[in-house]
């Protein structure tokens, strides 16, 4: 990480795939980062406080929370937002498909972090059951779809994935 | 929410960051996940000039050497639960793990971190405006005269509730703290001071450096149990680790039991011990009579007062509950 301007930080980190670098307070976030400085606004901002989980984006693979993600922090990581989720920024991704397929989304509000978190999941476990889906979104709220339908979007991604392996 | 202002400084390794401690440690703040801290910057109960990032400084190995499964206390809690050899030897410690939080927290979160908690209260974890709001201004643990809980008092009680010290005492660990000073290794037990002002012994210069858990000599059972709002995410309103060690010979050789989140500190109950100690495993089956006597004992041993969600006598009795279930879950009645 490098010292700029007086008050600012230079971070440099790979999001989505691409090698980026901003110049930031150092009292900025993840989630601040990604919306304002790269206008990625997929991820949202939900609580600020780590409960509801809206914001979740993948750090080294991993299902992490970016409204609590000092920007210092993610020097040097890979970050995966729910911009980088579909193929080439064009096809859909499998959890993509099946939230559609599924009726997973009302507002929408939660479903960029309620993707990442699953992802973070089958990229660790590929058949996951229907209790580790669960928990795997438990970090995640939703206000609209009473999560049924979010647990059998996983699902479905999940067998669709396995097929298409074959 | 905006985080305040503050200069961020992420050392490369011990040396480097332990001499940044010692010059500038009573104006910084120790990160480790920060799933706690952030959201205290955030509320501005903690102000700090400088944010020290431990994420290269302090190790997040697991290891078993020497007698002892040697923690770093950058290890994150979700490696804690699926580590190969925590599950093997101390399930109880993966179990506990897997109760923090949500997978996102535990994901993040660290178990120095953990253990390092800072004391809660519903008086004290709120934003600047509400506290201003508040008749009498700011709690004892914000820096004013009183304690709004329990008024009139000139102590802070502020709940310890973290989840990962409970079992961890329980297991008899000790914990590691370095400064350019030196280091001294303490009893886990011991790190705690029982004040909500200040939760630690840990000094504004030292670091915790390894979380060291004995490997005991014969049969360990364990079990955590934890009572909180949401299943899915919360702090525990009450934590309750026993751990039980078993002889062929002489019966149940050692019974700890430790709970969180009724005191500023975790709560060891010593007494608990002789209901069960050198008696067959079948005496963890209480009669209604022991029961009764077991759950005023511990009812006794927290200060629970009206500073959490929950009333004061539903946690209380609800730490006695806890325990029961503990000791039938153990005893493999449940």
């Amino acid at each position: 990480m490098e010292r700029s301007l007086p008050g600012f930080i230079s971070v440099a980190f790979r999001i989505n795939g691409e090698t980026t670098r901003v110049t930031v307070p150092p009292n900025t976030t993840l989630l601040e980062v990604l919306r304002n400085h790269l206008r990625m606004t997929g991820t949202k901002e939900g609580c600020g406080t780590g409960e509801c989980g809206a914001c979740t984006v993948l750090i080294n693979g991993r299902p992490a929370l970016a409204c609590l993600t000092v920007a210092g922090a993610v020097e040097g990581k890979e970050i995966l937002t729910i911009e980088g989720s579909a193929a080439g920024g064009k096809v859909l991704h499998a959890l993509q498909r099946a939230f559609l397929d599924t009726g997973a989304v009302q507002c929408g509000f939660c479903t960029p972090g309620m993707i990442m978190s699953s992802l973070g999941l089958l990229l660790k476990n590929p058949k996951p059951s229907v209790e580790e889906i669960r928990e795997a979104v438990s970090g995640n709220t939703c206000r609209c779809t009473g999560y049924h339908k979010i647990v059998r979007a996983v699902k479905k991604a999940s067998q669709q994935v396995a097929e298409e392996e074959k | 929410m905006k985080l305040p202002y503050f200069e961020y400084v992420r050392p490369k390794d011990l040396r480097e960051g332990l001499d940044f401690l010692d010059q500038h440690g009573k104006e910084t703040a120790v990160m480790a996940g920060g799933t706690d801290l952030l959201v205290q910057l955030k509320q501005r109960t903690e102000s700090p000039a400088t944010l020290l990032d431990l994420q290269e400084m302090l190790p997040g190995s697991i290891r078993v050497e020497e007698s002892f499964l040697r923690i770093g206390p950058m290890a994150r809690l979700v490696d804690i639960r699926e580590s190969g050899v925590i599950q093997e030897r101390f399930p109880l410690l993966a179990q506990a793990a897997g109760t923090v939080g949500a997978i996102l927290h535990q994901s993040m979160g660290t178990i120095g971190g953990n253990i390092c908690l800072d004391t809660r209260c519903l008086y004290y974890n709120r934003t600047p405006q509400w506290k201003r709001s508040w008749p009498g201004g700011a709690c004892l643990k914000a820096g004013g005269g009183t304690c709004h809980a329990a008024p009139g008092n000139k102590r802070c009680f502020a709940l310890y509730q973290g989840d990962m010290a409970a079992p961890l005492i329980a297991l008899r660990s000790e914990i590691q703290i370095t400064s350019s000073r030196g280091e001294k290794v303490v009893p886990l037990a011991e790190f705690f001071t029982g004040d909500g002002g200040t939760p630690h012994i840990r000094q504004p210069d030292e670091a915790v450096t390894e979380i060291r858990v004995p490997i005991p000599p014969g049969s360990q059972k364990g079990i955590y149990l934890k009572l909180r709002n949401r299943e899915s995410i919360d702090f525990p309103l009450v934590g309750v680790a026993l751990v039980v060690e078993t002889d062929g010979k002489e019966g149940i050789t050692g019974f700890r039991l430790v709970i969180s989140g009724i005191h500023s500190a975790p709560v060891l109950v010593p007494e608990a011990a002789d209901f069960f100690l050198k008696k067959e495993t079948s005496a963890l089956c209480l009669e209604d009579g022991k029961k009764k006597e077991l759950r005023k004992l511990i009812e006794k041993k927290g200060i629970t007062i009206d500073n959490a969600c929950g009333s004061p006598r539903y946690r209380r009795e609800m730490a006695g509950m806890l325990t029961l279930t503990a000791l039938e879950r153990i005893s493999g009645r449940q």
